[in-house]
């Protein structure tokens, strides 16, 4: 049952709507049967990437290869019913005028709707026996593990999925995911889900490639994303990011929180910006002397850990987050020591004259990238 | 529960179309020997007295097209050599004096215009008058006294009339009085008259109409032809009908005499068969059947007696207006129009 | 992961490749099919324009600025101001009886105030002049037209209104106003749309009546350019009025555009949560049902009735069976011919709208909306004569008068299936070829199961619009050729009324049920200019 599972190559990829460009040569490489995920502020041409890949839109320029199949390049484009690639838009989609095994089979020959295949696929997604249902009887939920079956259905080398789990309900979305996960991964084909959502991103997929202003910024496993961003906006995308002035020397750097070991590539010497994650700052209300101390302004309390705002004394101007276990959070008011565990990323500091700070910076370009026309 | 027929159905919706397509071109009317077209303006009753009396005798078909006068003519004219007309009948002259300054009629047969007198034929020989009509006034007696019936039809213009008159400016018998006045009394009184007129009257969309509101008492006099007051009263009965008839005589414009007339079209398939048809009309038989029809007007076959109960033919005293004087009928549109009425 | 060496080109066939080098644009078929039934529609104009221009500018001049076009532009700004603004009135007044309050038989009443628009007006003018001749003239014509197109205004209206959110009216009664404070200023700006779309639509068939006026002595455009044309068949006088009337129509389109504003006609949604709470009305219901029994019996009983007395009085003079028959068939034949012929060429017009949008595709679907202002006499002048000229084959055929019926009637279709195109988007058929079906597989598995109810109701709206259609009738119709409209036309100008009543009354019934489940299932959806 395990299809021939295709890698898929794009290189150069550049589509505008008029006058705004949406895609500006994009590159991105997903291995065969791997699980990649596109993640991307909304609006960023998400949609428009995963059109082009199943041939509902022309590229300007670039090229797209399906294994050792050519599917868009400078001098043709295969039809969409061609590329044997299935395709879950964002909203299902599901026929609402043929019940669920009609749905499920319709990519298939009429020899095959009959030989047992679309119940196999029914069980794949958990929905055995509802065959005859029709869509506007099944939960969103099931309507989109439908949808899933369907596009699995004619064994597609490649299946795209365009924010599937948006409109369900955050408490469905984790079990929905797990589940379309391990459909995905029975199956064995290559699948690529683009979605806005980084913690769905980080979770399900093998490989995650970050989308900005048009371009893959960088696609890596989620680990490497997540430790070793290639800039900060990367790096405050993925998750909060302690981004604090840093003085480069010798794999250290000197920081407001002290001297703090350097990992990866970083200029020699000079002025940097240093990223840390809140994980990495411990806190402990016994003052001790020459340690960073700091006053708590904010408390943000999630259950299962919490956040912290802490306005260091003596630098008043720098908001610190860290992380704390529920239980031993600190109080607001209170002053804290902090430490840092592990090692930093250091940057290449922000031009002169700049003055926001990062994440001002990435909301400004949220804010740019929203107001592109995403083709519908 | 899947569409499978799905599949035909643009392709079956598509031959079916097609196919009524195809039929639609196939039923054009395409001139067929055998067979006869008249486009007539005149009344369903004397036309199809007519057809019925022609196809008996010479077992052809006539397909009849009907219309107003200057329409017929007008659209004769624009189909031009392709028109399927054969014999055109009006009510009236204007039309068919355009179409035979057009040079679209064929000369009637001799001995079709002999059948009747020379002033109600064209000039040259290409139409024939059939039936004729007088002008006159219905009025209801209960809103106008004897004594105040007026001499002649141009003191319907006086202020002493406002509000009691009904005009029908679109028919077409209203123009040839206009026309009338117009040779008679020349331009500069017909405008007058007829600014006088349309001031004082009701604007209706026909004679029906005019007929119909002077016997119900909405209006008290209005100017019609002859005949459909009589129809009027062969339908509703007398006891419907309490509006009056006053002839103006005295060679009044008011006692106009219109001839309803018929031509050969020259671009007929059949001219032969056309010219029967036309001699049809003005024989006794067809001119008996045209009074036996329900239709009220004077046939112009001497030989041939009018309905029974209209005035004599004889003492209509009709102004010396022909045929040739009323022209096409363009000059007095133009003075309507200039006047507001159209 | 792959090298250059290694690479097979799949074989891409011509086709794609030229449809690739448009770059995703519409595929030029369907563009030429939609210009080519544009153009269609757009000959009657072009025929105006070129009759205005031939005769010369001092002909024009006289023409068009003679007392007679002001009298008519006069009669016909009134017409339109009190009837359109007297529909709004009684549409929305009952429209919110109807769905917004606890009038006891809400139901029936909801049926009941539809229904007069399942009588042609004509037949409706019919039966009040042969009781009285005192409803000629402004007021009785006015009046008796309100009363016949005022379910235009109401049944958008009320769609909207049974889909309202209420809890806009609780917020702004939560925030002090008042309840007719909150009407005015919260429930009626949301029926903006739906209410200008209504009077739209009423002011537009206001302007290209001609039956109903004709019997009611009261002149307007339509009437005059109809006795024009017994005057003089192509004359340029009966073109100048024309040219005046479509240039009315096109400023009432462009001006209900603009008061529209950016909106999106607002769609029911028959599945929402919460429905109003009906405001009470107390010791004014008994007000409210006495008028509307005295509507129902003044708009749609007192017709009814006075065409089955004519009816039995016709029947008892003695009933031409032979020839009522025949009118009746000739009537449906045509009817059905129009419904299929108009509803193919609505079609490549609304998949191009509907799926390949554009600044074109709209212009050239806004386009099929003129004619919908002229009256019939005007386009089928229009396409005799242009017939006469180039394809002399087509003039007097049924043919011809099929596609006079296809250019007054595009729009209905066109709007039924756009309503139905949006039913099926365009995602369901990306889906189904990204399962492997070709384009036009797609849209037949896909698209069109979804639509064909649509297409049943384009269909039907067309062949309803043909069975009552009088002036283009009259003038196209081949020699011999009768029908209902024509022949109760024939019989009811000679004033035989009782002649008349059988055809009135076989147009009625033909009509009367379809029309009525239609503006039901379509309700607001029947607009000629919805985005």
């Amino acid at each position: 049952m395990t299809p021939a599972a295709a890698s898929l190559a794009i290189r150069g990829l550049s589509k505008s709507f008029g006058d705004s460009p949406v895609l500006s040569g994009l590159d991105l490489e997903v291995p065969a049967g791997t699980l990649a995920t596109v993640l991307g502020p909304s609006g960023c041409g998400k949609t428009t990437l995963l059109r082009m890949i199943a041939g509902f839109e022309f590229p300007d320029e670039g090229e797209i290869h399906l294994g050792d199949r050519v599917l868009d390049d400078a001098g043709s484009h295969l039809a969409p019913e061609r590329r044997a690639i299935g395709f879950l838009p964002q909203e299902g989609a599901l026929f609402p005028h043929l019940d669920v095994a009609a749905n499920v089979g319709f990519g298939l020959a009429r020899a095959e709707r009959r030989s047992g295949r679309v119940e196999e696929l029914l069980a794949l997604v958990g929905l055995e026996g509802l065959g005859r249902r029709l869509p506007h009887q099944l939960s969103g939920g099931q309507q989109q593990r439908v949808a899933l079956a369907r596009a699995l259905a004619p064994e597609p080398g490649l299946v795209l999925l365009d924010e599937p789990f948006d409109a369900l309900d955050a408490g469905l979305r984790a079990q929905v995911r797990a589940d379309v996960r391990a459909a995905l991964q029975q199956s064995g084909a290559t699948a690529l889900l683009v979605t806005h959502d980084q913690e769905e991103a980080l979770s399900l997929a093998d490989i995650v490639a970050v989308m900005r202003g048009g371009r893959i910024v960088q696609a890596a496993d989620p680990q490497t994303l997540y430790y070793a961003p290639v800039d900060t906006e990367v790096a405050a995308f993925l998750g909060d990011a302690v981004l604090l002035d840093g003085l480069i020397s010798d794999g250290w750097a000197e920081t407001v929180l002290g001297t703090v070991p350097i990992r990866g590539a970083a200029p020699e010497t000079g002025s940097a910006t240093v990223m840390l994650r809140p994980e990495q700052i411990s806190l402990a209300d016994t003052l001790e002397e020459d340690r960073v101390t700091g006053t708590v302004v904010g408390m943000s309390f999630f259950g299962h850990d919490a956040t912290a705002r802490i306005v260091l004394a003596g630098a008043s101007d720098v908001e610190i987050l860290a992380r704390a276990t529920g239980e031993q959070a600190p109080r607001v008011g209170q002053t804290v020591t902090l430490l840092v565990e592990g090692s930093a990323l250091a940057f290449a500091p922000p031009r002169a004259g700049e003055e926001e700070e990062e994440e001002e910076e990435e909301e400004e370009r949220d804010e740019t990238t929203a107001t592109l026309p995403v083709a519908s | 529960m899947q569409f499978r027929a799905v599949r035909f159905l643009p392709a079956s919706i598509g031959i079916a179309a097609a196919a009524l397509i195809a039929i639609g071109c196939a039923s054009s009317s395409s001139p067929s020997s055998g067979s006869l077209t008249l486009y007539s303006a005149q009344h369903e009753a004397m036309t199809k007295a007519f057809v019925k009396g022609f196809e008996a005798q010479h077992s052809i078909k006539v397909k009849v097209r009907y219309g107003e006068d200057e329409g017929l003519a007008g659209q004769i004219e624009q189909e031009g050599s392709s028109s399927p007309a054969d014999v055109v009948l009006t009510e009236n002259t204007p039309p068919l004096e355009a179409l035979s300054a057009k040079s679209m009629l064929s000369k009637v047969d001799s001995s079709t215009l002999a059948k009747v007198p020379a002033q109600y034929n064209s000039a040259k020989g290409e139409w024939v008058g059939v039936a004729a009509r007088e002008t006159v006034m219905v009025y209801n007696p209960n809103l106008i006294s004897a004594s105040e019936l007026p001499a002649s039809i141009l003191d319907l213009a006086k202020s002493a009339w406002k509000g009691k008159l009904a005009i029908a400016p679109s028919e077409p018998d209203f123009v040839p009085i206009v026309s009338a006045i117009e040779k008679l009394d020349g331009e500069g009184a017909a405008k007058a008259w007829l600014e006088g007129f349309s001031s004082n009257a009701k604007h209706y969309n026909d004679n029906e109409g005019i007929m119909a509101a002077v016997d119900s008492g909405q209006i008290a006099a209005g100017i019609i032809n002859h005949y459909y007051w009589f129809e009027a009263i062969a339908e509703q009965g007398k006891s419907k009908v309490p509006s009056k008839l006053h002839y103006f005589g005295n060679q009044d414009p008011g006692a106009l005499v219109n001839i309803s007339g018929a031509g050969v079209l020259a671009g007929s398939h059949d001219q032969k068969l056309a010219q029967e048809f036309l001699a049809y009309m003005v024989s006794k038989q067809g001119q008996v059947a045209m009074t036996k029809s329900g239709d009220w007007e004077y046939p112009l076959n001497a030989e041939v007696p009018a309905p029974p109960g209209v005035k004599p033919f004889s003492s209509l005293e009709p102004p010396q207006v022909g045929p040739a004087d009323l022209g096409d009928g363009s000059a007095p549109l133009q003075l309507m129009q200039t006047v507001g009425l159209l | 992961m792959q090298s250059a060496g290694a690479t097979q080109r799949v074989t891409v066939s011509p086709r794609l490749r030229w449809k690739r080098l448009g770059r995703g644009r519409p595929p030029a078929v369907l563009l030429a099919l939609s210009a080519a039934i544009a153009l269609l529609a757009l000959a009657p104009v072009g025929f105006l324009l070129d009759q205005t221009t031939a005769s010369g500018w001092s002909e024009v001049q006289r023409l068009l600025f003679r007392p007679f076009v002001g009298r008519l532009l006069t009669n016909t700004a009134l017409l339109i101001l009190v009837g359109t603004a007297a529909c709004s009135i009684l549409g929305v007044g009952i429209a919110w009886l109807i769905e917004r309050t606890d009038l006891p038989g809400r139901r029936v009443w909801a049926v009941l105030a539809a229904l007069p628009i399942t009588v042609p007006a004509f037949v409706t003018s019919y039966s009040w002049v042969s009781i009285t001749p005192a409803v000629q003239g402004f007021w009785g014509a006015t009046g008796i037209v309100t009363l016949a197109y005022y379910p235009l205004v109401y049944l958008p209206v009320a769609a909207v209104l049974r889909g309202m959110d209420p809890a806009l009216e609780e917020c702004a009664r939560s925030l002090g106003y008042g309840p007719w404070r909150t009407f005015f200023r919260v429930t009626l700006p949301q029926t903006r749309i739906a209410l200008l779309g209504g009077m739209l639509l009423v002011a537009i068939h206001l302007l290209s009546e001609f039956g109903a006026f004709a019997m009611l002595r009261f002149q307007t455009f339509t009437t005059a350019i109809y006795d024009e044309y017994k005057l003089s068949f192509d004359g340029v006088g009966a073109s100048i009025l024309a040219s005046v009337l479509l240039i009315v129509c096109f400023a009432l389109l462009v001006g209900e555009l603009g008061l529209r504003g950016r909106g999106r006609y607002a769609r029911v949604d028959p599945g929402v949560a919460r429905p109003a709470p009906p405001a009470r009305l107390g010791r004014a219901r008994w007000a409210a049902l006495a008028g509307l029994f005295a509507l129902t019996g003044v708009s749609l009983g007192l017709p009814l009735v006075t065409l089955s007395y004519w009816m039995l009085e016709g029947a008892s003079a003695g009933l031409d069976l032979g020839a009522v028959l025949a009118a009746c068939g000739t009537s449906l034949e045509l009817g059905l011919g129009a419904a299929i012929l108009t509803t193919l060429l609505a079609l490549p017009i609304s998949i191009l709208v509907a799926r390949h949008p554009s600044r074109g595709a709209t212009a050239i679907e806004r386009a099929t909306y003129l004619p919908f202002a002229l009256p019939g006499i005007v386009v089928a002048l229009a396409l005799i004569v242009l017939s006469l000229h180039y394809l002399p084959a087509l003039a007097g055929s049924t043919s011809l008068l099929l596609l006079a019926y296809a250019t007054l009637s595009l729009p209905l279709a066109l709007v039924a299936t756009r309503a139905a195109l949006a039913q099926a988007p365009r995602v369901h058929e990306e889906v189904a070829r990204s399962l492997g079906a070709r384009p036009l597989v797609a849209m037949a598995r896909v698209t069109l199961p979804r639509i064909l109810p649509g297409l049943g109701a384009a269909a039907s709206l067309v062949f309803l619009a043909t069975v009552t259609e009088l002036t283009a009738t009259l003038l196209l119709a081949p020699i011999g050729t009768q029908t209902l409209a024509t022949q109760f036309w024939a019989k009811a100008s000679t004033l035989s009324y009782g002649a008349a009543a059988p055809y009135a009354g076989l147009m009625v019934a033909i009509s009367a049920l379809p029309t009525y489940v239609l503006t039901r299932r379509l309700g607001a959806v029947v607009h000629p200019v919805e985005r």
